[in-house]
């Protein structure tokens, strides 16, 4: 593994007129696993070094270096060293004995020199997305490039001036430096918070305020000497022959202006100016506010525009400034106002007529001042600092926008026929424009007058609105062209449309396509279907939302994505759903495919809540491949389950057959479009498409698109137009526009409720228990039989103590081997997922989990399992892991403690062994708690959990236990919930319990249900 | 008549001038109005005492560049008159806040008129001139030339056109005192900033010391995380707004087109470019 760090370095070769500019330069060192040829003692034991690191940067990043052929610098970088070895960063998830008192020590580094740090950052950041596992940035990298990514705000706010820096001489005169200068109130604010996040590995052995700053001007400066350099000559004559033209044309700022007794006069003013510019952008705790009234009265010429007064310092202060002269005389606020109201009277001047007097307190406003004002002087004013108060409908979110409504007309064929036909993703919708203000229609003839009207500023219907006549004489060309042929679209190049010229065209709200639209966006729009009488479970009020939402779609042939969060119950959902669907009637089966860990999880929920659903498990090797068999077969059942590897592999059987519906669980598992398995899988034919995911998949487009590429071919475009259009522009350069459209575009096709949505959390209890089922390996199975066939006849032969003995040592024995074989064999043999089901279902259910940004508890009573668990997580599936057991001391501890409840710290997993889980823990960051193994108790197991649940706590908990079907452990899982067939008292604080059934009880708890068994 | 100067009262300043003055003199007495003309100039109580740079004149019988002593002053009014109009001028917001960021607010004959006066002159007897050169017209071109030089630093210095009218700054200051706005003003003109130069031309990174031991993870995380910007995307709408907080015409700036156009063209272009870089 690589880890790729970022370094910010004083530039010692170039020294400016002792320093005075002091320039600095980014570089890029890379940490490795592998070992790096030692040259001096500090030499850091593990980096890339000469042609490695370029080549590493150059190819693995693209970094074109084509100009300047780099040579490796050696730097000297400040580390946490243990026993004289710098310690390896977090990244590589290496359990450390930390101790407390590590100490920081020089180590070099061979770095690389990166050119225009702020767009190189942006495409190293962007291309790590899609780079395996194998090459992590730096938490250090990770904050520089946070900072480039902040400094474009004030770029392209326009939020920097030319400045002049002056500098005394040795002479003691003053002279002249061209510079550039960020003015915003924002980037002090900026510059405190990042202060704050600036870890010790940037800010090195320097104060981190002055390094953040010389950061942020040296970048700032590069880009804006950059774009200036590049003015036309067209913008540079217009200051030929004046003094101002040094401020303007020249390469480099840090040159020297050129000075003459002439010209110093123009840059010593200059100089005032932005000092005073500065101190205009200064904030003072008073803040001046505009509140635009309307006309009281018929008299359209009568706006008041009053001034207010509001306070930095106190959010909920408001008062109108004719308050303040009668309550107040505080010289200094006086003072502040005075030179606020100029500022902003020079940015307005209608302001001064509302100060001729000793108290100001309004302006009235004629009708046009009031269009002037809405159109530009309001948001320049609001930009210098001052609030701006609108009346609701004037603001730009209330405002009534232009927009030409479309309407879709049904097609002539049988009313109720056309109805309903009409609204189906396959069929084409007919529709026609019409011109509209706010959702109401209006004539071309008053549309017309509109366009006509002087002033932007009307009073329409009644109510004040601000239009934008240049817009409305375009739609109206456009309607006037477009008003006669009727037009003709299919539904989801419909939605489409609606989603890319949102600023045009809107549906009118009494349409039925408009009614379906918004229904599909908002899923509260749903109503709750009754509880199916044939389920076996009480569905919550939002999985009833969700069912319901399952069955629309369907009606209506879009095929959608149920992306619910982990443990909210998405396969309950779909079982429920294909419940109601056969109680209409329906008998063609539906292919649900999912990955091996969980089918059993499938198939026991179904036997669970809906055993009359028919279901059969295609799978392992004796699984049917005749074509006609296998037809018979899905043709007498409800639900064929398969795995990702079948869909595959028994392609052809599978396409053989015209299913209901295909439903893909974990459906990211088609996320690489070039995969057999997502071609195979693509090719099946089914009447409905169905995606199940609780992965957040919007924060990896590629992946979006192959899922929709599944459920809706061509409907996000191909994969290189939406690359182009979506990915680029939305996850490189953070595109607002872009990412609104997508979201519009996929919001219909798709149900993602979170755990901390407001509607849920009413719905849910504060912690929700969930049992994930899975199927023993063949391997597990083998080693389970021997063990049960040995101990049958050893209990025959034993008594009393010995008896107990054995029984107990059995039990533990069997739940090694439902965790994994290693633990049992205790031979060191790989702690791989093939061999355990539940160690594949967990590690899945982790890597969602932590990419949702939860933290997980996961307990367990076996030391071996916690040491191989965190090993394996950390080191194979790079998930932060912290771990405490029996010989963890408390300080240790209490450390790991804090660092995983710290808010800031990355989500992360923190393993317990149930035994030292006990008093005083409290570990409240975690929202999923995974119980690997099951302690017989569930009092104990319940004390566990209640780490993760304490005062304090307001989310809700997911509590995942595992149990492997068809031995003990789902039979005394089943024990433990049948209350009534066991006496409370019988449960002690251990499994001693178990030991008083009698041999043939205790036989057939451990017996061993072969139907569960399942290959990979 | 060509636009000379950039600010109202300035111009009307120059207005008056020009309706006694033909315009040949006055193209010739704007030549006058710049450094090389101008070789001295003293503003004491209210009078305007320049030396300027003549041309030889053979038909003046003048063969050596000659200097000529040149003054002018504008009527003054008198300390009562100039209590009556303070006091007014102090109980309207607008006139000091205008006063405040350097500016003589257009309607403020409305105070003067009320104490029997007008601020800007309007005819050749609101002037008293004087000039050693043979020219025998008032004004000659280096009266004229003072003239626009004048307008020139009104531009700038508005107050100035107070003590040509015979107040004081210092009695100015202590009418202004009376009242609680004019305070206000005062105590701004006070505020005058100096000339500091600049330590370093970026922030200095200083040095600091390294703590003895340290926590593994606060070395890589900081305290906090840094603050989410994706709200923060979005161009500006209306250019150089910066700028325009400012006002336009800046001292410096000596065209008379709008700096403040020249200002949004320039953010316009550079954004152009800055798009490009990052």
């Amino acid at each position: 593994m690589k880890i790729l760090h970022g370094l910010w370095l004083l530039d010692v070769t170039i020294t400016k007129k002792d320093n005075f500019i002091q320039l600095g330069n980014f570089n890029l060192w890379v940490e490795s696993s592998e070992h790096a040829p030692k040259k001096t003692s500090k030499t850091h034991p593990n980096h890339l070094q000469k042609n490695e690191l370029i080549s590493f940067i150059e190819e693995e990043f693209g970094v074109d270096s084509s100009y300047t052929k780099q040579t490796p610098k050696i730097k000297s970088i400040y580390l946490p060293t243990i026993n004289n070895a710098p310690v390896p960063s977090p990244e590589f998830l290496i359990q450390n004995d930390l101790q407390d008192d590590v100490s920081l020590k020089a180590w070099n580094v061979e770095t690389y020199n990166l050119r225009e740090p702020i767009s190189k950052l942006k495409d190293i950041y962007f291309i790590n997305q899609f780079h395996n596992e194998d090459i992590r940035l730096g938490h250090d990298f990770l904050f520089w490039h946070g900072i480039t990514k902040a400094l474009k705000q004030f770029l392209y706010k326009d939020q920097y001036i030319r400045a002049i820096i002056t500098e005394e001489n040795q002479d003691k005169d003053l002279v002249f430096y061209n510079a550039w200068q960020i003015i915003s109130p924002e980037y002090e604010i900026f510059i405190k918070q990042a202060v704050k996040a600036m870890p010790l590995s940037c800010s090195q052995n320097y104060e981190p305020e002055s390094l953040l700053r010389h950061f942020c001007e040296v970048l700032v400066h590069e880009i804006l000497d950059g774009a200036c350099k590049n003015l036309p000559l067209t913008f540079t004559n217009k200051i030929e022959n004046t003094d101002l033209k040094q401020l303007f044309s020249v390469k480099y700022s840090g040159n020297l202006i050129k000075t003459n007794d002439k010209n110093t006069k123009t840059f010593t003013l200059w100089f005032d100016w932005q000092k005073k510019l500065a101190l205009t952008q200064e904030k003072t705790s008073i803040q001046l506010g505009f509140r635009l009234h309307e006309p009281a009265t018929d008299n359209k010429n009568n706006w008041r525009l009053e001034f207010m007064l509001y306070s930095y310092n106190d959010p909920s202060f408001a008062q109108p400034l004719s308050e303040f002269w009668q309550s107040s005389d505080d010289k200094n606020a006086t003072k502040k106002i005075l030179v606020s109201l100029a500022y902003a009277a020079k940015i307005y001047p209608k302001i001064w007529q509302g100060m001729d007097n000793e108290t100001p307190c309004e302006v009235v406003l004629t009708l046009e001042d009031a269009a002037m004002f809405l159109q530009e002087a309001a948001w320049i004013l609001e930009n210098a600092g001052n609030r701006i108060i609108l009346p609701a409908h004037l603001t730009p979110q209330g405002r009534k926008r232009v927009k030409m409504k479309i309407k879709t007309i049904a097609k002539k064929q049988g009313a109720g026929a056309a109805a309903k036909s009409y609204l189906s993703i396959n069929s084409l919708t007919n529709y026609n424009y019409e011109l509209a203000i706010g959702g109401e229609g209006v004539s071309e003839q008053e549309w017309q007058d509109l366009v006509d009207n002087k002033s932007s500023l009307v009073n329409f219907r009644g109510e004040w609105i601000e239009l934008d006549r240049d817009k409305m004489q375009k739609m109206l060309n456009f309607w006037q062209k477009e008003k006669e042929n009727s037009q003709e679209l299919s539904l989801q190049k419909f939605i489409r449309k609606l989603a890319e010229e949102e600023d045009e065209v809107e549906i009118d709200t009494h349409d039925a396509l408009a009614e379906m639209l918004s229904k599909l966006n908002d899923s509260a729009n749903f109503e709750m279907i009754e509880n199916p009488d044939k389920l076996k479970a009480n569905l919550r009020d939002y999985q009833k939302r969700g069912v319901s939402w399952l069955r629309y779609i369907d009606n209506i042939g879009l095929n959608g994505c149920l992306a619910d969060d982990m443990g909210l119950g998405k396969t309950m959902q779909v079982i429920a759903a294909l419940i109601l669907e056969k109680d209409a009637g329906n008998t063609v089966p539906t292919l649900l495919i999912a990955p091996t860990s969980v089918i059993g999880n499938w198939q026991k929920e179904i036997t669970k809540f809906a055993p009359h659903l028919n279901t059969f498990l295609h799978h392992g090797a004796e699984r049917e491949k005749g074509d006609e068999t296998f037809a018979k077969i899905c043709a007498c059942n409800d639900m064929v389950i398969t795995s990702y590897n079948l869909a595959r592999r028994d392609n052809a059987l599978l396409g053989n057959i015209n299913w209901q519906r295909i439903v893909l669980d974990e459906a990211q598992n088609i996320k690489n479009p070039k995969t057999a398995q997502t071609k195979a899988i693509l090719k099946l034919k089914a009447k409905h498409r169905l995606a199940l995911t609780g992965t957040p998949v919007e924060n990896r487009l590629m992946d979006l698109w192959s899922i929709f590429n599944f459920l809706n071919p061509n409907y996000l475009g191909t994969q290189g137009q939406f690359r182009k259009l979506y990915e680029l522009p939305i996850q490189r350069d953070n595109d607002m526009v872009q990412s609104k459209i997508l979201k519009k575009l996929i919001q219909p096709f798709m149900l993602r409720r979170v755990k901390t949505d407001k509607n849920i959390i009413k719905d849910l209890p504060n912690k929700i228990e969930v049992k994930q089922y899975c199927n023993l390996s063949k391997e597990q199975a083998a080693l389970y039989e021997a063990v049960v066939k040995d101990v049958g006849h050893k209990l025959e032969e034993s008594e009393g103590i010995a008896r107990q003995g054995l029984m107990l040592s059995t039990l533990m024995k069997l739940k090694q081997i439902c965790n994994h074989p290693t633990q049992f064999l205790q031979d060191d043999s790989a702690f791989t997922v093939e061999r355990s089901h539940k160690l594949k279902r967990t590690s899945d259910m982790l890597e969602e989990a932590i990419a949702a940004g939860d933290s997980v508890l996961i307990f367990t009573q076996f030391t071996e399992i916690g040491d191989k668990l965190v090993k394996y997580l950390s080191q194979e599936k790079l998930i932060n892991c912290h771990y405490i057991h029996g010989g963890t001391s408390r300080k240790r501890r209490d450390k790991m403690i804090e660092t995983f409840q710290a808010p800031n710290s990355p989500p992360s997993v923190f393993i317990l062994s149930l035994k030292v889980g006990g008093v005083g823990i409290t570990l409240t960051r975690a929202n999923h708690v995974f119980h690997f193994d099951r302690w017989w108790n569930p009092a104990v197991e319940n004390q566990a959990t209640d780490r993760a649940f304490r005062i304090g706590q307001k989310k809700n908990v997911f509590v995942h236990k595992f149990i492997t079907l068809g031995t003990l452990e789902e039979r005394i899982d089943q024990m433990i919930e049948d209350k009534q067939k066991m006496a409370n008292n019988i449960v002690g604080s251990d499994e001693s319990w178990l030991t008083k059934l009698d041999n043939n009880a205790f036989k057939e708890l451990i017996s061993l249900n072969k139907n569960n068994i399942m290959e990979s | 008549m060509g636009n000379h100067s950039k600010t109202w009262w300035g111009q009307e300043l120059l207005n008056a001038l020009e309706s006694f003055t033909d315009e040949g003199r006055l193209t010739r007495g704007r030549s006058y109005s710049n450094d090389k003309r101008i070789k001295k100039w003293i503003i004491k109580d209210g009078k305007i005492k320049a030396s300027i740079l003549g041309n030889e004149n053979s038909y003046y019988g003048v063969y050596k560049a000659p200097t000529y002593k040149t003054t002018m002053s504008m009527k003054h009014f008198t300390d009562a008159q100039w209590e009556g109009i303070i006091a007014l001028l102090s109980v309207r917001a607008s006139f000091i806040a205008r006063l405040l960021v350097n500016e003589i607010p257009e309607n403020i004959e409305e105070i003067f008129k009320q104490a029997g006066v007008y601020l800007l002159p309007n005819n050749y007897r609101d002037f008293k001139v004087s000039c050693d050169c043979p020219d025998y017209e008032i004004p000659c071109k280096h009266i004229a030339g003072v003239c626009y030089r004048l307008a020139n630093i009104l531009d700038n210095d508005p107050l100035l056109l107070f003590e040509m009218r015979g107040i004081s700054p210092k009695k100015l200051r202590a009418e202004l005192l009376k009242s609680p706005l004019g305070k206000i003003l005062v105590q701004s003109q006070n505020a005058e900033q100096q000339h500091i130069p600049d330590k370093s031309y970026f922030t200095k990174p200083e040095h600091k010391a390294l703590p003895k031991t340290i926590d593994v993870n606060q070395f890589w995380y900081g305290k906090s995380s840094l603050p989410s910007q994706e709200k923060n995307y979005k161009e500006a709408v209306i250019p150089a707004i910066i700028i325009k907080k400012g006002g336009d015409y800046p001292k410096f700036w000596h065209k008379s087109e709008s700096f403040i156009e020249f200002m949004e063209d320039f953010y316009i272009r550079m954004r152009k470019n800055i798009k490009k870089k990052i």
